[in-house]
């Protein structure tokens, strides 16, 4: 029989293998134990599914989330071209002035190809930010925009920032003092909303892999275009959008839907924290992690980015609860021991997880 | 790989028709490829994932002088190879220079295959819903070390390497990942939906 349980067998480089057919040895091997054990043949099945279903599910949202990247850079790059393209506008012009027109278009697009890599020699053309889980860092870009980059991050710089736009694209958390231009505006792309401004602070939460997006401002003001909504909405100081992903909805769901009801979506005030007044969304700019009535499937997401902890929850209820809190310089434990207070939990640490139950 | 009929096919229509749809095509296919010689050859997560952009955004912009290639494959993997290699912008890798014959090292590389009939397609649809929502959860560098794992197949030291982690914490991340999605579908939920001939089919194979 089996040796090994459940979980061991999903993580065994050799039961991935045989999953994938990838390798003839473990294929072959397991193969055997397959034969050899008829009474756990339908169970190895099932985890052979299980294993097939991640392999398909992680293809598609590595190239869902690859393509959306790629062509925000080609749309990028089409505009540049299309501010010399009106020569191409005039049509039945003669040969000589369309080979006219070709060295002239050429010659422009040399140029602004030069200009564009000799003015990136400080930033190099792949100038990007990445910040692992529990890390956080702070960038001056070359405008004098300050940026605090929050945990499991990555802020990339577009080619040609500072020319024109000031563009910047983020799979993350980040907190944006913007230097002031109004000939250039800054504009940060996400995956599901272009945030541009002019000079002001404000704090942009957008991870693709989050249902929750949401920019809070500071001060100043802002413009938000909603990429597939296809609206623009003008924030105030002190008020958030959050824009939440519509997920299907599976009839078998075991996992809860969490929180769709008691956070809300669309334009709201920003939170503050009762004991210091400050303002919770930029808290972790402080080194201070907060909540105020957060349901815990979110506080749980932001402790594993914080933390650097996969935090694994064995009872979906839990989820649902609401937290109050703030912390500063606190181990996790400290952390978790504390939320039991508000609505208990037991929870433990192994292997550099932590368990979290009833 | 896929056979190569339907890429020819794609590369076609994207030179000469410009078609946006072949061309993404073309990105969705290859992508696991180049994704596994640029980290096989030990090359970081960070770097492949972007000459692999660089490259294509090269393509798209160039779009209209690829007519002259005849061997799309070949002459992707030797631009892919050389500007992953060189650091460089695929920009600054010349064009004309580039040798079509080159030899394809991985020919070996087989993206995972599936067979169709192990479930009926609305179970599959259900579960696999459920799958990629628990998978749409994790955190980017995670994700990442599962697509490395499950879908180009690779060991955990490559992978510990190509992120600049410990081994250790690949496979405690691959294990908390396999066993969250373990509790929020518990195989029970998975047997009831696996054909008893797909089943029996393991002992006559």
């Amino acid at each position: 029989m089996l040796h090994q349980n459940d979980e061991e067998l999903l993580a065994d480089e050799s039961f991935i293998n045989y999953c994938l057919k990838r390798n003839e040895a473990d294929m072959h091997a397991w193969m055997k134990i397959v034969r050899d054990n008829p009474g756990a043949a339908a169970h190895i099945e099932e985890l052979r599914t299980l294993v097939i279903l991640t392999s398909k599910g992680v293809q598609n949202i590595e190239l869902k989330s690859q393509i959306a990247k790629l062509g925000r850079r080609i749309e990028l790059a089409e505009e540049t071209v299309a501010s010399v393209s009106p020569v191409l506008g005039t049509r039945s012009i003669s040969r000589k002035l369309m080979v006219a027109a070709a060295c002239f278009l050429l010659i422009a697009a040399t140029t602004i190809y030069y200009f564009v890599s000799s003015s990136n020699s400080s930033t190099s053309y792949r100038s990007s930010y990445i910040t692992q889980p529990a890390e956080k860092k702070s960038l001056v870009l070359s405008d004098g925009t300050k940026v605090i980059l929050n945990a499991d991050s990555k802020l990339s710089i577009a080619p040609d920032f500072g020319n024109g736009e000031r563009s910047v694209q983020l799979d993350g958390e980040a907190f944006f003092d913007v230097a002031h231009n109004a000939s250039k505006p800054f504009v940060v792309h996400t995956t599901r909303m272009d945030i541009k401004v002019l000079g002001t602070a404000f704090n942009v939460k957008a991870y693709e892999t989050d249902d929750l997006f949401e920019t809070a401002l500071i001060r100043g003001s802002v413009e938000l275009s909603l990429k597939k909504e296809q609206k623009t909405i003008m924030l105030h100081p002190n008020e958030k959008y959050v824009l939440r992903e519509v997920q299907p909805q599976v009839a078998s769901s075991v996992e809860s839907t969490t929180s769709r009801e008691i956070h809300g979506e669309g334009l709201l005030p920003v939170k503050i924290d009762k004991v210091d007044t400050s303002i919770v969304e930029v808290s972790w700019t402080e080194n201070k992690i907060a909540f105020v009535d957060e349901p815990f499937a979110q506080v749980v997401k932001k402790l594993e980015r914080w933390y650097g902890v996969p935090i694994i929850v064995n009872d979906g209820v839990l989820l649902e609860n609401l937290y109050t809190g703030s912390f500063r310089n606190e181990s996790i434990e400290d952390v978790l021991s504390a939320l039991q207070f508000s609505k208990p939990f037991t929870y433990k640490k192994e292997n550099d997880v932590i368990r979290i139950s009833k | 790989m896929r056979n190569d009929v339907p890429i020819n096919y794609c590369w076609q229509a994207f030179v000469l028709n410009e078609s946006r749809d072949a061309y993404y095509e073309l990105y969705r296919h290859y992508y696991a490829y180049l994704s596994y010689i640029g980290l096989k050859k030990g090359f970081s997560t960070e770097v492949v994932k972007d000459t692999i952009n660089d490259v294509f955004l090269y393509l798209w912009e160039k779009r209209r002088s690829l007519q002259h290639i005849h061997h799309p494959h070949n002459y992707l993997l030797t631009f892919f190879h050389r500007s992953i290699i060189n650091g460089m912008r695929p920009a600054n890798v010349l064009i004309e220079d580039i040798n079509e014959e080159c030899k394809d090292e991985y020919e070996g590389f087989a993206e995972p295959s599936f067979e169709q009939d192990l479930l009926d397609k609305e179970s599959q649809e259900r579960l696999s819903a459920l799958v990629n929502r628990h998978l749409n959860y994790l955190p980017r560098q995670q994700r990442e070390i599962m697509y490395q794992k499950f879908y180009l197949g690779l060991s955990y030291a490559e992978i510990a390497s190509a992120n600049k982690i410990s081994i250790n914490t690949v496979y405690n991340t691959v294990y908390a990942a396999m066993q969250k999605l373990r509790t929020s579908i518990p195989t029970s939920a998975v047997a009831s939906l696996i054909s008893l001939f797909a089943v029996l089919h393991l002992f006559f194979s």
